[in-house]
């Protein structure tokens, strides 16, 4: 193991105590992430940046002014906004788009003292469950298949960047955002911890949209008591964003210390999907007994609604999607492509800024939010949503949260025909109902399928309860005893290929 | 809801307008079939009643407060316009939108 494998947690203690420098930290990651270019991982990385922050950070632990997060090395999903660096959104058309202002909870992270070492690859405007829909290329997952290591598979999405350089060990943590299961998807096909917040938790401001009513920033990490100390730094209300939520921010490290005794877990008969693997149900039962060996109550539950969530996401979120990513014509932002008139600038540049996911689902939600279409499509898929959200409420009556799997399958190849958008969208069906609740959600590796791929469970509480998820989630990291960085040997296809 | 009818390809380019999108031939083909397809297995949303449901207005349990009218800060003209790389003396230089036939 290395300074780059070590936990948050772990690299804190080690730097408190003078076993290694910031700069010796960064360096490690600096020259892992010059390894592992082949991974895709980043878009843009910062050493120069990442240097001078790790400088000031071993500065300060002379001076005995460490801040929480004090030079650990964090890289952000290209799609927060960062004052001088470039923010493309994976996209063509902001390709050369330089923020003049820093993003609220990336901020945040700096002023707790982290260390940046780039930006992030991710489908494009966080538009895909793959990783293939970057204007950058596809990022590559860092597992393997033992039967076929010859095989890349994709990391997920869309936080894929995100998920596969924490598994990797190319930054110590990563923000990530989640619309649908952007952010758990990824973790679970990497082996890492992955956080959605409930919705409001985090600013928003300077997180370039996709759809505003869903999207949550989030950390993914290899433990989760490293979650619970980015969130710690990261969550509380903002200004500048009137959807940041109010509330008090919980100690929620302290929250690891509690058990899991007499929390009742509910069990959704819904999410028995037909043709699961028998890997997923296994760890999937597995896991709840673990929890009921901890003291936890297991309770069966019903969410009635559930096989209506799927599409009543895609059509709020392309809604809020046509409507969000109306703003890139030409003037503003990015490309430009020359035209005749305004509107033949503006169709020109659209037309060569955006791939093909992304038009695909601009073509949706205008589609949906259309005279004589709006009713049918948007106005009901919201009702569907009031619905989903009673199911929720109405399982709240009775336990405290909620354990699922992440994912119906594990990682597959990039080569595999991603061709059929709806067999992928059906890839989201476990983590699009939480995030129309606004839920917070946390996947958490616990085991492997028969080909040694990582499988995630995830556990969903009600929103601003992520201290239930922690608490609930160090439980089953325990007892499922999954190690969250790879051994030389998964990584080996890369370094040789 | 009402069974859906197909949707034709001029509708395509009608909604294509709209999201002031310029679709190749081969787009257009690729995005007819996969919009009919994704609709189609959407269709079983309609099945649900939900004649007495009124849509959420907000994710956030807590009522949304608006900030006080007050001015804050505000990004810098030179930064602004320096960020962008298209400003002519402290202005964003944008397309000729007035004078067009």
């Amino acid at each position: 193991m290395t300074l780059c494998h070590l936990t948050v947690t772990q690299l804190r203690a080690g730097l408190e105590k003078g076993d290694f420098s910031c700069l010796e930290v960064t360096r490690a990651f600096l020259n892992a992430m010059e390894a592992h270019q082949k991974l895709n991982c980043y878009i843009t990385p910062t050493p120069e940046k990442a240097e001078a922050m790790a400088q000031i950070s071993d500065a300060r632990y002379q001076k005995k002014e460490a801040r929480a997060l004090e030079g650990i090395p964090l890289a952000y999903k290209d799609l927060f906004c960062t004052a001088g660096v470039r923010t493309t959104a994976a996209s063509r058309i902001l390709d050369s788009f330089i923020p003049t202002y820093e993003s609220t909870v990336t901020e945040k992270l700096e002023n707790e003292g982290i260390v940046m070492l780039g930006k992030l690859n991710h489908d494009e405007f966080a538009m895909g469950s793959t990783g293939s829909n970057s204007y950058f290329g596809q990022t590559i997952n860092p597992w393997r298949k033992e039967t076929h290591p010859e095989h890349d598979l994709v990391p997920g999405g869309s936080s894929s960047g995100s998920a596969a350089s924490v598994a990797a060990g190319l930054c110590a943590a990563s923000l990530g955002t989640d619309t649908g299961g952007s952010i758990r998807q990824p973790a679970a096909f990497c082996g890492v911890v992955g956080l959605k917040p409930s919705y409001g938790r985090c600013s928003r401001r300077g997180v370039i949209a996709f759809a505003s009513s869903l999207d949550q920033a989030g950390p993914i990490t290899r433990s989760v008591e490293d979650a619970a100390h980015i969130l710690k730094a990261m969550a509380g209300h903002d200004a500048m964003d009137m959807t940041s939520s109010r509330l008090p921010v919980p100690d929620y490290p302290a929250s690891l210390m509690k058990n899991a005794k007499g929390i009742k877990i509910g069990i959704p008969k819904e999410y028995n999907a037909e043709g699961m693997p028998d890997s997923i149900s296994n760890l999937w039962k597995k896991s709840a007994l673990w929890l009921q060996e901890n003291g936890a109550e297991i309770i069966d539950i019903s969410l009635p609604h559930t096989r209506y969530a799927l599409p009543a996401y895609y059509i709020i979120a392309t809604a809020e999607a046509s409507s969000n990513l109306s703003r890139y014509d030409g003037v503003r932002y990015g490309l430009r492509e020359k035209g005749d008139c305004l509107e033949d600038m503006y169709e020109k540049t659209r037309s060569a800024g955006f791939g093909r996911e992304v038009k695909r689902r601009i073509l949706m939600g205008t589609y949906a939010l259309s005279a004589g279409y709006y009713d049918a499509y948007y106005l009901h898929a919201q009702k569907i949503r009031a619905k989903i959200i009673e199911d929720f409420q109405s399982a709240w009556t009775q336990c405290d949260c909620i354990l699922a799997p992440v994912t119906p399958g594990s990682a597959f190849p990039i080569d595999e025909d991603f061709d059929d958008p709806i067999k992928l969208y059906l890839g989201d069906i476990f983590t699009v109902p939480a995030s129309l609740a606004g839920l917070a959600g946390l996947a958490i590796p616990v085991g492997k399928d028969d080909e040694g791929l990582p499988l995630g469970m995830q556990i969903l509480a009600k929103p601003f309860n992520e201290s239930t998820l922690f608490c609930v989630g160090r439980v089953l990291e325990e007892a499922a005893g999954f190690i969250s960085y790879l051994e030389d040997k998964n990584n080996k296809g890369n370094e040789n290929g | 809801m009402q069974p859906r009818m197909a949707l034709e390809k001029d509708q395509i380019r009608k909604v294509a307008k709209l999201a002031r999108l310029r679709l190749t031939d081969e787009e257009e083909d690729i995005f007819f079939s996969d919009l009919n397809k994704i609709f189609d297995w959407m269709d079983h949303m309609s099945r649900i009643d939900v004649s007495q449901t009124q849509p959420p207005t907000s994710i956030l349990p807590e009522e949304v407060a608006l900030r006080a009218d007050k001015a804050g800060r505000g990004e810098k003209v030179a930064i602004l316009s320096n960020a962008q790389g298209s400003a002519v003396e402290g202005f964003f230089a944008v397309p000729k939108v007035i004078g067009e036939e």
